[in-house]
């Protein structure tokens, strides 16, 4: 999952990014609107972090911009001024939650997991595909109720693979969300990766599909 | 400092004084002119009839033959104090007019002048004052004096009784005056009293600025007072404004410094988050604080209802995902509008929507009474809800029913504070003995 940050306190972006990325997310960063912006806009993201507050442009502007252009992945906002009317607006611009400033880093955490969730069509905080369980609060894969080792590169694959389960998913999209914009995309590493899983996995759980790229599927 | 003495009063009281002044004068000076003619009608009397006496004398050389005229009646009344009696020169009685009669008449002890005249004003055995006149005549047939007086004390309770009269009319007129002058004042203050209405009503919040039109006189102080509560209007917004930011500009590095002391996890960094959470109450507080005193200034603000409620819900739907929130309007003919200023609105209803939101299981449901001067709406949950023993304590500052779920404990105690400022209420109930029911009243009006 590839996340961006945009936030222009260098020590608060340093924090929040270390937090995702020990979490299991990809993470790009931004100091201000107009880079978070362009960033946004030419990236895909899984979710975007937004403060409000940034040099340049205003998180708000950026995030209408981003809805008028049909980006439509899940803001999280970051507010210091925490009354309803400034969520209500913030909300209203597109975002999908806010977290209010000073926060507990475990808040945006468990926010950010929902709404990833959310956006790829799942309810509960458990996504099951056959037997296998991806619990995203723990960050942990089982099979059969017993649980998997994984490196986080194979966690981050197969978590993609299990909340977008059913859809055939190319391997330009994966390196696009499993790797950060300075990854070098030509490389051959999503395969090793699948080929690593396959062998912790039940056989034909990850398939290929011929021209297109992998599909997670439990039938 | 003693009280100053209203400009009514003022007005009131030197019309009034000037009225006693200029009337007083006035009658003194009409009692005066009317004596004077008076006097002189009087003095014409005693001339005449002197004139008259002298030319009967003058007709008849024998004193048998004389006969005389009254030139007023009262000389033929008896002890009228109007006499006339004709003495020889040493001073016998040889004629008296009729009302002489057994009255002595005063005798004049002032010397004739050079035409054998004298006067003088002297009071008779009866105790009357009577003017006298005195007349020496010599003729061939022999010499006589001629002495005619006038009831002068009629004249005085004439011109006293004149002087009443004139009095009682004046003081009729002084009062119609006082009157008139009372009603001028009062009308004359009116612009007056309106500002000293349109000021209180700044002052009781019911108005940001003072309205109607004035005249010019009184036109600059409304504007200058204006003036002055827009200046006073944009320090406070300005100070807070600088609260605000000083406590959102907090904000970021106690974010930084929160997530720091949660990295290293040492002894040490205990106290440092002790530390921390004491600092963002302390911002939080006094944010709050700048809130309410910008909110306290002015309740004069209308925000209707439905707009407010759908954006929020809009953001619920999406925040509390997939909860539902059930709203079919306020129903009623024209906009219903809460007179509370836009944001506390939001901030009162969206803290208890966000708590519904974080409590319900599947929907929340809010429903709304209008009763004419207000308007009740409450918002119920169906999750676990709250005992009943820990409904009083719900909206107490800082008190929280669970420390599992985010958040200060600070949501429902503004909630408190901003309805009770709208002049509204709050309650607290389980109706169900399940899901929380927050029932909020607070003053409305149509349109």
């Amino acid at each position: 999952m590839r996340i961006l940050v945009v936030e222009d306190d260098p020590d608060l972006n340093q924090q929040l990014c270390a937090a995702f990325e020990e979490a299991g997310y990809v993470v790009d960063k931004a100091f201000d609107g107009e880079e978070g912006h362009f960033l946004g806009d030419t990236e895909p993201y899984d979710a975007v972090v937004l403060d409000i507050g940034l040099p340049v442009k205003d998180g708000i502007s950026i995030l209408e911009e981003w809805r008028r252009e049909g980006r439509d992945m899940p803001v999280l906002l970051l507010t210091a001024r925490d009354r309803w009317s400034d969520k209500v607006q913030g909300i209203d611009a597109g975002a999908d939650d806010y977290v209010a400033k000073p926060f507990h880093m475990e808040e945006v955490l468990a926010r950010l997991r929902a709404l990833v969730r959310r956006a790829a069509g799942h309810a509960s905080n458990a996504i099951e595909i056959g037997p296998l369980r991806l619990d995203i609060g723990a960050n942990k894969v089982t099979l059969d109720g017993a649980s998997i080792k994984l490196t986080s590169h194979e966690y981050r694959l197969l978590s993609y693979l299990m909340h977008h389960n059913g859809k055939v998913i190319s391997r330009t999209e994966l390196t696009e969300h499993l790797y950060d914009q300075d990854f070098d995309r030509d490389s051959n590493t999503i395969e090793v990766f699948v080929g690593r899983l396959r062998k912790k996995l039940p056989d034909g759980l990850i398939e290929t599909v011929r021209g297109l790229g992998y599909k997670l599927s439990a039938e | 400092m003693t009280k100053s003495v209203s400009i009514f009063t003022r007005i009131f009281v030197a019309t009034a004084i000037c009225l006693v002044i200029g009337l007083g004068a006035t009658a003194w000076a009409l009692s005066m002119v009317y004596a004077r003619a008076l006097e002189r009608n009087i003095d014409n009397v005693i001339e005449s009839q002197s004139d008259q006496l002298i030319g009967s004398i003058l007709d008849e050389d024998d004193p048998e033959d004389w006969a005389f005229q009254d030139i007023d009646p009262r000389y033929q009344e008896l002890g009228s104090g109007w006499y006339w009696q004709i003495t020889n020169i040493e001073g016998q009685p040889l004629a008296t007019s009729q009302s002489t009669f057994g009255v002595d008449v005063p005798d004049l002890e002032a010397p004739f002048d050079e035409q054998n005249r004298r006067r003088a004003d002297v009071r008779d055995a009866d105790g009357i004052l009577q003017r006298v006149s005195e007349r020496k005549l010599f003729t061939q047939n022999g010499n006589y004096r001629v002495l005619v007086t006038a009831n002068w004390d009629e004249l005085n309770s004439d011109v006293a009784l004149f002087r009443n009269q004139t009095i009682l009319a004046l003081s009729a007129v002084g009062i119609v005056l006082a009157l008139l002058a009372a009603f001028i004042a009062r009308l004359s203050l009116g612009p007056m009293k309106e500002l000293r209405e349109e000021i209180g009503r700044v002052k009781n919040a019911e108005a940001e600025q003072i309205e109607g039109i004035y005249p010019h006189e009184v036109a600059p102080v409304k504007n200058e007072l204006n003036a002055l509560l827009s200046t006073n209007k944009e320090i406070v917004r300005q100070a807070q404004n600088h609260v605000g930011n000083l406590a959102h500009g907090l904000k970021t590095p106690l974010a930084v410094l929160r997530n720091e002391a949660r990295a290293k996890q040492q002894i040490e960094s205990s106290m440092v988050r002790t530390q921390l959470s004491r600092m963002e109450d302390i911002v939080q507080r006094y944010l709050q604080r700048a809130q309410m005193a910008a909110r306290s200034q002015l309740q004069t603000q209308h925000t209707p209802l439905n707009p407010a409620i759908d954006l929020l819900l809009a953001a619920m739907r999406k925040i509390h995902h997939p909860i539902a929130y059930h709203w079919s309007g306020t129903q009623t003919e024209r906009p219903l509008s809460v007179r509370m200023d836009a944001g506390d609105l939001d901030e009162v209803l969206g803290n208890i929507l966000d708590n519904a939101g974080k409590w319900a299981s599947t929907e929340v449901r809010i429903s709304c009474q209008f009763t004419g001067e207000r308007v009740e709406i409450t918002i119920e949950d169906d999750g676990d809800g709250v005992p009943h023993q820990k409904l009083k304590t719900i909206a107490e500052r800082g008190h929280r029913l669970d420390e599992s779920t985010q958040g200060s404990g600070l949501g429902l105690d503004i909630v408190k504070e901003l309805v009770q400022l709208s002049g509204g209420q709050v309650k607290f109930d389980c109706p169900k003995d399940s899901g929380l029911a927050v029932c909020l009243t607070l003053p409305c009006r149509l349109g």
